[in-house]
């Protein structure tokens, strides 16, 4: 079970922050801009949280890394892990209201979250990833379920251009990134493959979490 | 790029420098990653710390504006311990020919010999090398001769020491050193290759084209020019700006790279007489030159025949009197141009497919211009400040004049044709959708256009020859115009002629510019392009829409579209191999003399001769590698052929023209600035800010970032895109916030001489601030993509980075320094 249905590689170590991957999931799912007047806040990072638009969210970081003074600017994607033992879904009152689809694994919110209680949802996740919309309705990333059952990557895989968002099945997923991990470890002792047994986007960082956001928890530990 | 993108990924090292690639190529960026996965060490040399500094294993922080300086101390290094692939630097380069005695630079003065101070130029004649009677040049190859180019060379950058050069530049001595060592010892011997990717960071510089030749110097000197994962590469900054440049789109040159006629060359002869370089000769017994510019009248007429059909003819010079004639040494640069405007001088204007009230230099000055004008034609599918000049800030419309046209046109997708890349390859597109409303190609708007002229001057008209005689029958409906079109640039046979042993009849395409001809039986609207098209059939002759792939190789990809000069994706190619034809680079051939077939397998050979020896003898007639060059070698030493000319023959670091160093840092009495840079008449709308002005003690530099393209003028309307980047921003060092008492996010003001911008402060780690002989110097930066027009419409908005820009430039291209001005920063209140 925790070797089928699919994975994302979100490899940080290819990603320079472009967020086509941001605006792709937009696009493909018909999402609007948060803020119809936005402003900059200091910052490239932009909206400032997810949102019932807003799905895959990059976060930037620049810090001074201190085993050896570097400078560093470093990237991270978040959106829904995708658990294979989703707690979101454990936490529903209805068992229909969120469902995991037997191919993909995808966990997919349905209508009837808008009858379930947004707290007790949202506080059952260890990223803060569900979000409300109008009328009640829960909304995060859906693996462009649409997509993949045709057969095509999802939106934000197939616009990343620097390869660092991969979608397959599992058991390849994990075989790359185990192989690109064990590539980057001698000089990155650090990296890791966050919650690697238990989701189903994979986030290989090369350094300390801290050095990629502290906006967010990037591990669900 | 001497090279193309996929054969990034051959290199062992690979210098970004003047260029944030990942930022703005992330496609592209895929050939550096797989070169990094490879083992392939990148550095990026950059006043900020940017995305693809984020992905270098070494990043080093330069002071915009002192690249000659850095690179300079990269060429001390390579001297000093002789770091070159000998061979490749005696056979292939101009390093072992002895210079002229009357040679000289003044290193106090930083002048070469022949200056004139009044002029602001050079007579170059003393730049020259020594020969014998029979006028071969006189070379030392052991290399040793002190007036040999190498020697010469090892004395002009013994000044560009470390402690120096951390001195002008703001690097860190150890930097230096890590990024000299890590680029030289990966690329120097035989079989290993390093590349540079550069892009407006060098070029927009008084002393950009110098800045791209001092790394020319390194590449040849290491020998990495013609091999795998080597070169020279430019990236080029819009989808289709190669193909603009290839089809010579500026003022001074005619497709194909042919100079534009001059007043001086009233005829046809005299302008092939002037342009046509002789070859030099070269010992007894050695291959010469190709001196493939020996052609240029070939590719002249060819053109003229494309321009004017029948019309050109030997009796009339092929049409050449109705080219018409620059007045002698005038310069109708992007500069100039709007000076002329400002002044009157210019009463309309095509402003087609650009938004200059946005992306010139200095646009208060531009915009004003505007002003002047009786017209103005827009053409774009979206609207701009440039169309709306006349109601942005600062404006009056009553007071105004110029009546303005917005003329929509098609997207990319919305028609058919060809762009082509930085890699010199030009890949055809077809139309996917109509376009919508009213918008046509922008190929149909000119033809309404020029066909309504046409008929004016029938009606009568001064000087209606150039315009009644052109050969234009490209709109008939028998085939699209791009194809047609695409067909008249390749060009055709115009009488029956036999070409590499096969027969052509008049009108069949022309395979090769090899079959090109001067006197008349051939045309070719641009000899470069010439092998693209070949056949009257799409499918059979549009080499730019095939989509072989290479199955394994180096990335040649030869069956994909099509590059000039005749498929040739790796250029100087016969560089790649060693005198006995034999691939320094064994494990990556671009080419290699096949003995038993008597051919070159690999890459289309740059000039199909057998290599310049066999078993140790020289072959006569085989060629040297350099085959655009007269003296077919590399050029470490600009020699000239002509009486004057731009740069100095080697480059040397001159602060940029708005600096915060009051005088030169070798010395008070070192030209500051690029000795030969134009300096335009000071008027009221072009201030300069004074060297070390306290007013403006800030260095500023321009960027593009990855979520808008350009101006904004496309990007700036999608709301997914603004949502990422809203608005104008400065980005500062927090150590320069903090002197300023300037908070994260806060409001703020950046001023230069010549205008102002409202930002929001970015504080940042990636900048720092540079210790420059001894003193703090803060740099900070800003973007030009924002403005006032999409998608507020709020003509308050003073936000396009260009308010703050120099329009003074190199002085060879006149593209505007850019990247190094001067600044101050305020807090809004």
């Amino acid at each position: 079970m925790a070797e089928s249905g699919k994975s994302f590689l979100i490899d940080t170590t290819k990603c320079f922050a472009c967020r086509s991957c941001q605006v792709a999931c937009k696009q493909w799912n018909a999402r609007m801009a948060d803020d119809p007047v936005p402003t900059n806040r200091g910052t490239y990072e932009n909206p400032p949280d997810l949102s019932y638009n807003t799905w895959v969210l990059v976060h930037f970081k620049e810090a001074v890394r201190n085993t050896d003074g570097a400078l560093v600017w470093n990237f991270v994607r978040n959106s829904c892990r995708h658990c294979l033992d989703a707690p979101c879904k454990q936490a529903a009152a209805n068992s229909d209201s969120i469902i995991i689809d037997e191919q993909t694994g995808a966990v997919l919110f349905q209508e009837g979250t808008s009858r379930e209680s947004f707290s007790k949802i949202r506080n059952a996740c260890p990223w803060n990833i569900p979000r409300l919309g109008p009328g009640g309705q829960m909304f995060k990333c859906v693996m462009c379920i649409d997509r993949v059952r045709e057969g095509m990557l999802p939106a934000c895989a197939k616009a990343c251009p620097s390869g660092a968002i991969l979608f397959g099945d599992r058991a390849d997923m994990l075989a790359t990134a185990d192989a690109r991990l064990a590539a980057i470890k001698p000089d990155h002792p650090d990296a890791a493959i966050l919650d690697r047994d238990q989701v189903r986007l994979l986030i290989l960082v090369a350094e300390r979490q801290s050095l990629y956001t502290t906006q967010v928890e990037l591990t669900g530990v | 790029m001497t090279n193309h993108w996929i054969d990034i990924k051959n290199s062992d090292v690979i210098l970004i420098m003047g260029s944030n690639a990942a930022e703005n190529h992330p496609v592209s960026f895929r050939w550096v990653t797989e070169a990094r996965v490879n083992g392939a060490p990148l550095i990026s040399v950059d006043p900020r710390f940017t995305r693809t500094s984020s992905k270098a294993d070494i990043y080093a922080p330069l002071r915009s504006g002192t690249d000659i300086a850095f690179l300079g101390g990269m060429l001390k290094y390579i001297l000093d311990n002789d770091f070159i692939h000998t061979e490749y630097v005696t056979e292939y380069t101009n390093a072992a020919y002895l210079v002229r005695n009357d040679y000289d630079f003044d290193a106090t003065t930083g002048l070469f010999s022949g200056y004139n101070a009044a002029t602001r130029k050079y007579d170059g004649t003393s730049w020259n090398f020594q020969t014998d009677g029979a006028g071969v040049i006189l070379r030392d190859k052991t290399l040793t001769n002190l007036q040999c180019v190498y020697q010469l060379l090892k004395q002009h950058y013994a000044r560009y020491d470390l402690n120096t050069v951390s001195a002008i530049t703001g690097t860190p001595v150890a930097k230096l050193q890590e990024v000299y060592e890590t680029y030289v010892q990966n690329s120097y011997q035989p079989g290993k290759a390093g590349t540079i990717m550069y892009a407006m960071g060098w070029t927009q510089h008084t002393v950009g084209a110098q800045n791209i030749r001092t790394m020319s110097m390194i590449q040849l000197l290491l020998g990495n020019i013609g091999v795998a994962g080597g070169g020279v590469n430019a990236l080029r900054g819009e989808s289709n700006v190669q193909g603009s440049t290839d089809h010579c789109l500026l003022f001074h040159i005619l497709p194909g790279y042919l100079k534009t006629p001059e007043e001086a060359y009233q005829t046809l002869a005299e302008y092939n007489t002037k342009w046509t370089p002789a070859a030099r000769p070269t010992p007894a017994g050695e291959p010469t030159s190709a001196n493939w510019w020996g052609n240029y009248p070939k590719y002249m007429v060819s053109y003229l025949k494309s321009m004017y059909g029948t019309n050109a003819t030997a009796a009339n010079g092929f049409g050449y009197d109705w080219l018409p004639k620059r007045d002698q040494g005038a310069n109708y640069a992007w500069q100039p141009m709007f000076d002329a405007m400002y002044n009157g001088a210019v009463k309309g204007f095509f402003a087609w497919g650009q938004n200059p009230a946005n992306s010139s230099a200095n646009v208060n000055k531009v915009r004003q211009a505007l002003s002047k004008l009786d017209w103005l034609v827009t053409v774009n599918i979206y609207g701009t400040e440039t169309a709306e000049f006349w109601r942005g800030p600062g404006m009056d419309p009553g007071s105004i004049g110029t009546e303005v046209f917005q003329l929509p046109c098609a997207a990319s997708m919305e028609k058919e044709g060809s762009v082509t890349n930085s890699g010199r390859w030009a890949q055809w597109r077809y139309k996917a959708v109509e376009p919508p409303g009213q918008a046509k190609p922008d190929s149909e708007i000119m033809n309404e256009i020029f066909t309504a002229v046409q008929a004016l001057y029938a009606a009568g008209g001064a000087f209606p020859e150039p315009i009644l005689n052109a050969k234009w029958d490209y709109f008939t409906g028998t085939e699209s115009a791009p194809r047609l079109i695409a067909k008249e640039i390749n060009g055709y046979f115009l009488a029956d002629a036999v070409y590499g042993g096969t027969p052509y009849s008049a009108g069949d395409l022309v395979p090769s510019f090899a079959a090109l001809k001067d006197d008349g039986s051939t045309s070719s609207g641009n000899w470069l392009y010439c092998n693209s098209y070949t056949n009257h059939d799409f499918t059979a002759g549009n080499k730019m829409a095939r989509r072989g792939r290479e199955a394994a190789g180096i990335g040649l990809n030869g069956e994909w579209a099509w590059c000039w000069p005749v498929n040739r994706r790796i250029v100087y190619n016969r560089a790649s191999v060693d005198l006995e034809g034999h691939p320094y680079d064994p494990a990556r051939p671009v080419i290699s003399w096949n003995a038993g077939l008597a051919k070159w397998d690999g890459d289309v050979p740059d000039g199909g001769w057998k290599p310049m020896k066999t078993g140790g003898a020289w072959n006569a007639d085989s060629r040297l590698p350099f085959i655009m060059q007269p003296d077919g070698v590399g050029k470490v030493f600009a020699n000239v052929t002509g009486a004057s000319t731009g740069d100095g023959p080697v480059p040397e670091h001159y602060e940029p023209l708005e600096s915060p160093l009051a005088t030169h840092p070798f010395g008070a009495a070192h030209e500051r600035i690029n000795p030969v840079v134009y300096i335009p008449p000071a008027d009221e709308m072009s201030p300069v800010a004074a060297p070390g002005s306290a007013e403006y003690p800030l260095v500023c530099t321009t960027y593009r970032m990855v979520e808008h393209w350009q101006t904004g003028v496309m990007t700036r309307w999608v709301p997914w895109l603004n949502e990422l980047q809203p608005e104008m921003w400065v980005e500062m060092s927090e150590e320069l916030a903090a002197i300023k008492g300037i908070a994260n996010g806060e409001r703020v003001r950046v001023r230069s001489i010549r205008g102002e911008v409202k930002a929001v402060a970015i504080v940042t780690k990636r900048f720092k601030p540079f210790t420059i002989q001894g003193d703090t110097v803060h740099q900070v930066g800003v973007p030009w993509c924002f403005g006032w027009f999409a998608p507020q419409r709020d003509n308050t908005r003073t936000t396009c980075g260009n308010l703050l820009t120099p329009n003074v430039g190199d002085p060879n291209t006149r593209i505007p320094e850019s990247k190094a001005f001067m600044v101050d920063v305020v807090k809004e209140a």
